[in-house]
This record gives C-alpha cells, sequence and structure tokens, in this order.
C-alpha cells in the first residue's frame, strides 16, 4: 500500500465532480429497485414505528396484551411528561454544548493534520501515518483507565472537559478521511499559491479547505452525531446529574424495577429528530465527503 | 517563517479557547468544577429509585431538614445494575468527587471497604454514642464491620417467604388451609407437588398460568442454600466452601425443576406475563398467573398497591425434612460514607438519622421493609395486617457472611444458577467452576476472620 | 515522492519537516495523551493489585497467571468471537446491499437514505428496549413472523446462544453508516468501465464481480477495520439488554473489563485484560495489512 498523491492532471478548479443526475429511466429494472428499497426502508423504520407507537399511549394502554398497534387515545401529554420527568432543556443544552464543540473540535484539529499528513511533503510522513492508521485498531478499553486517572488528577471529572478536549487533539479515522480527499487536490494548484507567497496555514484555509467542503461537512456531522449519542463517555465522567447529556438521561426513566416506556421513547424521540434533520439536509456531504479511492 | 508564526498563532487561539471555558466555569457552566460545595449542604445518593423508595426516603429527608434546619440534602438517584454493583461510587471517589452518604447493599459494606472505598466512621460513632452498636439487629452491625472498623450504619433489612393466591388454590380445588402458617412449614417437595397441579397450558403448549416457579423472584440461590445449611466459608482454612453440600444440593434442585417444569418454556411465559414495557402492577402473581410466589416482605406494599383486591396468604418458606425449623434469610441496605466525602459531620447527622429509630420508622411504614433498629420491633404500629407474620418470622433469620469477595461471588452464584437451569453445566461443573473463580481472589484477604 | 523530493531538496527537507509536525502537532499530543501514555500505564498496572484508591501492591505475573486460568475470561472471549464472527460478515453483505440499492438512480432516493440510516441514530438505550419488545416471545413482532413459518415460539434473551444472536441482528439495524461508505465507494468507480465491460458483453454478475467488487476494496477494507474493532469492542447492548446473562452468555470480553475495572476496582487485573486485547487488536491489523496487499486493489485504471 504506498501511499503517494495521485498524480492529476486536471487543472481546471472542479473537484469533487458531481456526476450529472442521467434522466430518470423507468425501467423494469426500477420498479424492483424501489421494491427492495422500499420494503428494507420500512423494515428499518420499524424501530421508529414502534417508538412513535408506545410514546403516544396511555399507561393503562401500555398494559394491554398483545400491544395495540395505534395509540386508542392519542397521549400527547407524555411528551410534557418526559420533558419534565427529567430536565431536559438542562440537558439538551449540555448535548448541544458537547456536541457543537466536538464538531468543531473535530474538523479543526483533523483538517489540520490531515493537511499535514497530504499537501506537506516532509521526509517521514507515510511511516507516521501507518501509525495513525494503526490507532485506530487499538482497542478503546486500553484508555479508560488511564484516562481517567489522568482526566481526575486534572480535576476534570465531572466537567464537559475529558469528553471535549481529546475531539481537539484528532482522530484517527477523521484524519484519514480527510486526507484523503485533500490528496485529490492537484499540487500544481498548492504550488502555484507557494509561489505566490502564501504560507502553508492560508493555503489550507483559504485554498485547501474551500475544496474539501463535502469531506469537512461529512465529517462535523459524524462527529456530531458521535457526540449526541456519545453513551460510554458521558456514562465514565459525568456523575452529577446537573451535567448529564441525553443519551445518559434518558437513564432516568429506568428505576431498579420498572421503565417507565411512554415517556422514554417520547423523550428519545425529541433526541433523535434534531439529528434526523441534520442527517436528511446534509447527507449530500456524506456521499461526496468520504473518499477512499485515491489511495495507491 | 510565515509558517511558524501562523501556528503560534493557532496555538495561542487554542489556549485561549481552553482559558474561555475555564472563565465559563466560574459562571456554573458544564464545565465548571465542583470540587467546591456549601458546608450546608449534604450530598445523598441513592440506589432505591423505584416510586415507592423514592417516596418513602422523601419522607424521611423532609423530617431530617426539619429537625436540622442549618442542613439541606441533595437526593441523587443512581439506579444500580443489579446485586452489589457500586460501579458509579467506585467511579466518583476516584474522580474526586463523591457525595456525602451513599445507600449501599450491605452485604457488599466489607467489599467496599477492603478497597478502601469507605469511609471508617468509627471515630464519629465514638463521638456520638458508645453504645450506638447495641441499637441494632446483630445481624446487621456484623455486616457493615471490616477488620475492627464500622464502614456504615445499617439501615433496612428484610426477610422471604411463600405468597400464595387462596383463589386459585380454591379454583383447583386445594384447601387453602393446607398452607395455613399457623400449622407451620410444609415441606418442599408437597409444595412443588401442590403447585405442579395448578399447572395450565394453552393449545400450542405454551404456560398461561403456573403453580411455582422455585427459581424465580426471591427463589435464587441464597435463600435455598441458607435454609439447606450453607456457611459459604471455612474461617479455619480461609477457604470459600462453595461447593458444599448444601449448596449442591440447590442447584442439584434447580436442574430438577428446570427439567419438570422445562425452563424455556418458563423462560417463555415469564416474558409473556412479566413483560418489560409493563408497569409494576404486571407481574404474573398480582394478575393471577402465577398462583405461588417466593417473595420478600415489601410484597405486601406492592400487593396493597398494585392488587388490592387479591386474596391471598403468606407462610414459611418451604423446609427440605419434616419437623425443621423454618428459615429465612435477611438482606438489606446501609447507610456508608465514601472516602473522601466532603461533608464528613453533616453526612454523619443524616445517617445517623435515616437509620435511627426515627428514620427507620418513617422508611419502613412506607416502604413495608424491616428495620435494623432493634428497639423497632416492639412497635406494633410497624407491624400492621400482613406485615404481622414478619415480625415474628425474624427469630428464624439468618443473614449472608460478609466476606470482602462477596459481590463477585454473588454475581458468579448467579450466573452458576442461569447455567444449571438453562442445562448448559451440571451442578458440579457449575459450583467448581465459580469456587476456582473465587478462591483466588479471597485468598488476597486471608487470614480473614467472619467476626 | 521521487519526483516531489527533487524539487525540495537538501536544506529545505528540514523546514519542511518543522512544518509537516508543526500541522500534525494535535495529533503527536493527541496520540501522546490517548495512546501512548494509557498504553504505559496499562502496561505497568497490569502487574499490580490496584484499586484505584489504595496505594498499589507488586503481583508480577500473577494477573496474567490468573487471566489464562479465569473461565470468564474464556467465556467473554468465545461470546466476543462469536458475536464479532457472525456481526461484521453480515454487516458488510448487508451494507454492501443497501449501498447498490440507494447507488441506483431513484428520485426519491435522499428519503431510503434517511430512512435507512435513521436506526443508527436511535440512542441505544432506546433502541435496546424497543428490540426487547419486537422478540417479545407472546406478542413480538419477530416471533409472531416466525411463527407463521411453524418456528415455535421462544425467549431468544434467556438463552445464552440466542441472546448473542439477538445482538447481531440488532448490530444491523446500524447498517446504514457502513452503507454510506460503500455508497460513497461506489460514486467513486468511472462509468465508463461499466459502458465498456457492457460492450464487451460481461452480465450483471460479471460486470459486479469484475469491476464493483474489486474497485470497492479500499471501502471493504475500511469498513472490515472499523467492523472487527467495533465487533471486539461490542458492550453497550449487553450492558442494557441482559447485564451479561444468560448464563454469561453475553458477558463480552470488554463487558468483563469493564466490571472489573469499575465495578469490582481490580484495575490490575482490568489492565492485564487490556494489555491482552491490545496485543491481539495488534495482531488483528497486522493481519488485515497483509490481507490488504495482496487483495485490495487502489487502482482504479
Amino acid at each position: 500500500m504506498k501511499i503517494v498523491a495521485r498524480p492529476v492532471v486536471v487543472t481546471e478548479v472542479s473537484l469533487p465532480q458531481r456526476r450529472k443526475k442521467s434522466p430518470i429511466k423507468y425501467s423494469h429494472k426500477h420498479i424492483w429497485t424501489r421494491v427492495f428499497l422500499i420494503a428494507t426502508s420500512l423494515l428499518f423504520l420499524i424501530p421508529f414505528y414502534w417508538m412513535i407507537n408506545t410514546a403516544l399511549k396511555t399507561n393503562p394502554e401500555l398494559a394491554i396484551t398483545p400491544p395495540t398497534v395505534w395509540p386508542q387515545q392519542w397521549a400527547w401529554d407524555n411528551f410534557v411528561r418526559a420533558i419534565t420527568t427529567i430536565p431536559f432543556l438542562n440537558y439538551f443544552l449540555n448535548t448541544v454544548v458537547y456536541t457543537v464543540l466536538a464538531a468543531l473540535g473535530a474538523v479543526l484539529s483533523n483538517l489540520m493534520v490531515a493537511y499535514g499528513f497530504a499537501c506537506i511533503e516532509w521526509r517521514g510522513r507515510n511511516l507516521i501515518f501507518y501509525l495513525v492508521l494503526i490507532t485506530i485498531f487499538i482497542p478503546f478499553p486500553i484508555a479508560i483507565i488511564p484516562l481517567f486517572d489522568l482526566f481526575a488528577w486534572l480535576h476534570w471529572i465531572n466537567t464537559l472537559l475529558p469528553l471535549v478536549v481529546p475531539t481537539f487533539l484528532g482522530s484517527a479515522f477523521y484524519i484519514f478521511l480527510l486526507r484523503q480527499f485533500l490528496l485529490q487536490i492537484p499540487k500544481e494548484l498548492l504550488d502555484a499559491a507557494r509561489i505566490d507567497g502564501a504560507s502553508e496555514w492560508r493555503i489550507l484555509w483559504l485554498v485547501a479547505a474551500p475544496m474539501a467542503k463535502p469531506a469537512i461537512g461529512a465529517v462535523a456531522i459524524l462527529a456530531a452525531v458521535g457526540a449526541w449519542n456519545d453513551f460510554m463517555g458521558p456514562l465514565i465522567y459525568l456523575q452529577d446529574d446537573s451535567l448529564h447529556t441525553l443519551s445518559i438521561g434518558l437513564q432516568a426513566f429506568r428505576s431498579t424495577h420498572d421503565i417507565q416506556f411512554n415517556l422514554l421513547m417520547a423523550a428519545s424521540i425529541l433526541v433523535v429528530i434534531p439529528i434526523v434533520f441534520l442527517f436528511f439536509a446534509c447527507q449530500r456531504f456524506f456521499i461526496e465527503g468520504v473518499s477512499l479511492s485515491s489511495i495507491k | 517563517m510565515k509558517d511558524y508564526r501562523a501556528f503560534v498563532r493557532a496555538c495561542v487561539g487554542l489556549l485561549l479557547l481552553f482559558l474561555f471555558n475555564t472563565a465559563l466555569s466560574a459562571c456554573a457552566f458544564p464545565f465548571s468544577f465542583t470540587g467546591t460545595r456549601d458546608a450546608h449542604e449534604v450530598v445523598y445518593w441513592t440506589t432505591a429509585t423505584d416510586p415507592i423508595g423514592t417516596r418513602a426516603q422523601e419522607a424521611v429527608i423532609a423530617a431530617f431538614e426539619k429537625q436540622n434546619p442549618d442542613l439541606h440534602v441533595r437526593i441523587v438517584g443512581m439506579p444500580a445494575q443489579g446485586t452489589g454493583d457500586a460501579t458509579s461510587l467506585i467511579t466518583a471517589v476516584r474522580g474526586g468527587s463523591p457525595p456525602d452518604v451513599y445507600m449501599i447493599d450491605r452485604f457488599t459494606v466489607s467489599q467496599q471497604a477492603s478497597i478502601g472505598l469507605l469511609k471508617n466512621i468509627a471515630p464519629e460513632i465514638a463521638k456520638d454514642d458508645h453504645h450506638l452498636a447495641r441499637s441494632y439487629l446483630p445481624f446487621a452491625w456484623n455486616e457493615v464491620k471490616y477488620q475492627g472498623g464500622v464502614y456504615g450504619l445499617p439501615f433496612e433489612t428484610d426477610a422471604r417467604a411463600v405468597y400464595y393466591n387462596k383463589d386459585i388454590l380454591r379454583q383447583s380445588g386445594i384447601d387453602p388451609a393446607l398452607l395455613d402458617p399457623r400449622k407451620g412449614p410444609v415441606t418442599i417437595d408437597t409444595l412443588m407437588a401442590l403447585a405442579m397441579k395448578l399447572n395450565r397450558s394453552d393449545a400450542d403448549g405454551n404456560y398461561t398460568r403456573l403453580g411455582l416457579i422455585p427459581w424465580d423472584g426471591e427463589g435464587e440461590h441464597a435463600t435455598w442454600a441458607l435454609e439447606f445449611g450453607a456457611r459459604y466459608y471455612n474461617q479455619k482454612t480461609c477457604q470459600v466452601t462453595l461447593t458444599e453440600p448444601a449448596i449442591m444440593q440447590t442447584y442439584q434442585n434447580y436442574a430438577r425443576w428446570a427439567r419438570e417444569l422445562n425452563y424455556q418454556r418458563v423462560a417463555t411465559f415469564l416474558a409473556t406475563y412479566l413483560p418489560p414495557n409493563a408497569p409494576p402492577s404486571q407481574t404474573p402473581f398480582y394478575t393471577g398467573h402465577l398462583a405461588i410466589s417466593v417473595d420478600g416482605n415489601w410484597n405486601t406494599t406492592n400487593l396493597q398497591n398494585y392488587a388490592p383486591t387479591m386474596n391471598y396468604g403468606i407462610t414459611y418458606l418451604p423446609i427440605a425434612h419434616r419437623g425443621d425449623k423454618p428459615s429465612t434469610w435477611s438482606g438489606g441496605f446501609a447507610m456508608v460514607m465514601p472516602a473522601g466525602a466532603p461533608n464528613v459531620a453533616g453526612g454523619y447527622r443524616l445517617m445517623r438519622f435515616m437509620t435511627g429509630a426515627q428514620g427507620q420508622r418513617i422508611y419502613n411504614r412506607v416502604t413495608g421493609h424491616l428495620p435494623t433498629w432493634a428497639s423497632l420491633y416492639q412497635d406494633n404500629r410497624l407491624f400492621a395486617g400482613p406485615q404481622r407474620f414478619f415480625q415474628g418470622l425474624m427469630k428464624y433469620s439468618q443473614s449472608r457472611p460478609a466476606l470482602p469477595v462477596g459481590a463477585q461471588m454473588w454475581d458468579a452464584m448467579t450466573s452458576a444458577q442461569q447455567a444449571v437451569l438453562i442445562g448448559n453445566k451440571t451442578p458440579a461443573q457449575a459450583l467448581n467452576e465459580v469456587q476456582t473463580r473465587i478462591q483466588p481472589q479471597m485468598q488476597q484477604y486471608c487470614p480473614f476472620k467472619l467476626k | 515522492m521521487v519526483a516531489g523530493r527533487s524539487i525540495y531538496a537538501g536544506k529545505r527537507e528540514r523546514a519542511h519537516l518543522l512544518k509537516g509536525l508543526l500541522f500534525i502537532s494535535p495529533w503527536i499530543v493527541g496520540f501522546s495523551f490517548f495512546v501512548l501514555y494509557p498504553t504505559i500505564y496499562s502496561f505497568v498496572i497490569s502487574f499490580f493489585r490496584y484499586s484505584g484508591i489504595q496505594p498499589p501492591v507488586w503481583l508480577g505475573w500473577q494477573n496474567y497467571i490468573r487471566l489464562f486460568t479465569d473461565p470468564l475470561v474464556g467465556m467473554s472471549v468465545q461470546n466476543t468471537l462469536f458475536y464479532a464472527a457472525l456481526a461484521v460478515p453480515i454487516g458488510l453483505i448487508i451494507s454492501i446491499l443497501l449501498a447498490l440499492a440507494m447507488h441506483r438512480e431513484v428520485k426519491e432516493v435522499s428519503l431510503y437514505r434517511t430512512a435507512l440510516y435513521l436506526p443508527s441514530i436511535i440512542p441505544v438505550f432506546a433502541l435496546s428496549f424497543i428490540f426487547i419488545v419486537l422478540i417479545n416471545p407472546q406478542y413480538g413482532l419477530v416471533n409472531s413472523l416466525l411463527g407463521r413459518f411453524g418456528v415455535p415460539q421462544m425467549d431468544y434473551l434467556s438463552d445464552p446462544t440466542g441472546a448473542k444472536v439477538v445482538m447481531v441482528v440488532m448490530a444491523q439495524l446500524g447498517a446504514g453508516n457502513a452503507a454510506l461508505i460503500f455508497l460513497a465507494g461506489l460514486n467513486g468507480i468511472p462509468k465508463t468501465l461499466y459502458e465498456a465491460a457492457r460492450i464487451d458483453g460481461s452480465s450483471h454478475l460479471g460486470c459486479f464481480l469484475r469491476i464493483t467488487l474489486p474497485l470497492l476494496s479500499p471501502a471493504i477494507l475500511f469498513n472490515l477495520i472499523t467492523g472487527v474493532s467495533g465487533g471486539l469492542q461490542v458492550f453497550q447492548q449487553a450492558y442494557i439488554m441482559t447485564a451479561g446473562g444468560p448464563a454469561n452468555g453475553t458477558l463480552f470480553y470488554m463487558y468483563y473489563l469493564y466490571r472489573n475495572a469499575f465495578s469490582y476496582a481490580q484495575l490490575g487485573y482490568a489492565c492485564a485484560l487490556a494489555v491482552m486485547l491490545f496485543l491481539f487488536g495488534l495482531v488483528l491489523a497486522l493481519l488485515l495489512y497483509w490481507f490488504s496487499q495482496r487483495f485490495v486493489n487502489y487502482d482504479a485504471s
């Protein structure tokens, strides 16, 4: 696996090329594709259907066996109860702070590192890049205990710092994605900017970053979704319930003996909705931003 | 080196970002470090977060705050995962942000004390009342002692018994008077034979009603093993004795019962009638799908709340041989102070109040648990109605030995119980495995004396 | 690269090295604190008895000896391998199928993408409980569907193997993530290749095997790496759904490690477990590297 920049001869700045949509053909092939897509989509939507179905049921209706397939009586006030049973707004704000900072940190640090690997040529960079790749494999558990002690020593337990600070220090997975994308930038373009006297730092932000927008978008969304749903991190580092994020705040609906199912699901829907919109709006980034084909 | 300057600027930027965060911490934003705490605040973590338990603790704490206007208590719910799980406490102590008081499974006090998780409160007790130990039931006090220190104050306790639905028995032509506690305990064989007659299945072969599931609820390993005389530990050799006859007998019974009732069918029955999404009122016993159940004394409160019209009786756990003494065992909780608790004086006052006569009276009246404060057993108001039976039962009660490997041992014995019930392992295989797993851990504490 | 070096020759190389290191410095800091330091720390602590509260006591190799004789380690390794061996390949196949379907030019494809991605963002805590109800023996959807085909009702979570299989199936709902990576890979394959193949008279299957699959191999390798690494660290579902039961049937390696560290406060032993996982991961990484050298095609031409 030699890792070198693909010799790009394109001079036009039109990366990445978006394929033109061909006019839709209504052939049998598409019918079967649709059938398959609709069937799997429905299958994948079952959990979501069940969430809504449960979220809108009253307590007595929940106890009916077999469960009703649709609420007999729409208990919209479950949503109100869900956000008043737990300090929802508080958790929501914590989660938003964590998510925004994590996405910001992931983009800033990883773009910088990826630029260092992709656009500056220095001795030993391939060797070190292998090291980056290997760290994807290092099991997270080996770090749990030492990091906990480190953060405890820094008095960071019960703050968002142990969750946020690491996102500003690079992550192998995102470095990998961004590097692949930056490698597609024609070297001539970078060299031209260098000859004009721009510093590497300026080239990163003024030349490379605008061209890598899709990849940056992908990293931002992946990091945001990761932080939004992070379970293990908050579980270990945040004990004070005023600091909890939504992902572990949901646990409050389970006590030792029972679970308030309708409220849990109502709250979960509220947790999921922002991410659904984010994804629906930005999915293009995912597909354009993730490029794996250019390593040779 | 323009790049270099740009890089320095970026570093300064990042530094500023962190400084900004630190500045925010002053405004108690999510970044704030909770190291400084109000001296008048007592932080109390509880593992009992069910509705009844929460109500009871709030009542006790309201009474405490009324008597101690200089202190206010913050209750934080920390639902535990299974017996003896103190994960959140361990994390908090290691992270330097423990609560002042923690409600813990009393059986695990010595284990948590052995790793340095708890504060020895003997000095506080000495300042307060030299004879405090005598106020509690002796077995409960034993459980909070570890190697000469005192690591907590006993809170509530409990006892196990057999609950039976008289209406179902009558419908099936069985006279409920057979189980009347005034006649003393029946044998295990008698009870099982009687229960098997109550089983009903539908056309597909699924159980729709069961007489008794002898491993479900409080029918777990310790209930039977203690009744058969299990010691668990030999302090002369410093060995755990998990393959001893009493425990072996228990697991052999499980294997036989699982065959007779068909474990998979019972599991299906339980998943059906004890569905995970059901409210607490929905257990097979409350809904009339289970005729007889081994359960704790607290079940009387649940019955009152969730099945108030049920016509039921309570009797002794069945005995191995005709003529044996009745038997039961008691567990329960303790109030402990984690190592490094910021508010020692305030925390001790809260522990002392909650576990004292006043606190336990309020708590146990709401929850239907039993007190460990000995003199409360003279208070008949605490043992109204169905609870009366337990007032008399306590004299037969035993407890588990308080070993520093208690939590692991309990987890391992529970897994072994599941393996034997499923039929994965024979009782001897399963118990040998537990023995080889636990003994090396016990070895680290040798020599270890129980009293 | 050789051509590159001739441009930046001599003393300028030092400047480039410095620049490069400056740009990757966040990673260097992160690597030192989150990889290097923890690894060394864990290696050291694995030779002690340490509760994290009291001072550590030297044990020598005892933790490692215990590790090889502890029946639960064997059990949890078996469980984890069972899970990974099923979940990873099945996950790859399902996500490739999804990606191929999403790649078709259907007008409303963005709706399908969202629908297929949706389960991967439902909080695990909620998803686990949804699943518990879906597989309920009496009224759960899964059992009533299987019942139509004559499969007897069963409480899968009460059986050690069944519970693991349930978790494998549940993991497939997260296939949307991997599918998006494949989709990106598919988008990178030039259309002209297919047209050429079609002229040569290749069938659909032939095209798939000779063009799509080889050119997708970087994406496959990538998903394989993340899949294996995730599969070996499976934990949350078992923590929430079964607490490791029944009969330790879902006590995965990572869960046992977590228990030792945070429930029993046996940090030395937990670190020894972590070190073993680390070594295993390293061996696996090397194997995958070797594998990629032989089978992964990075050349689109």
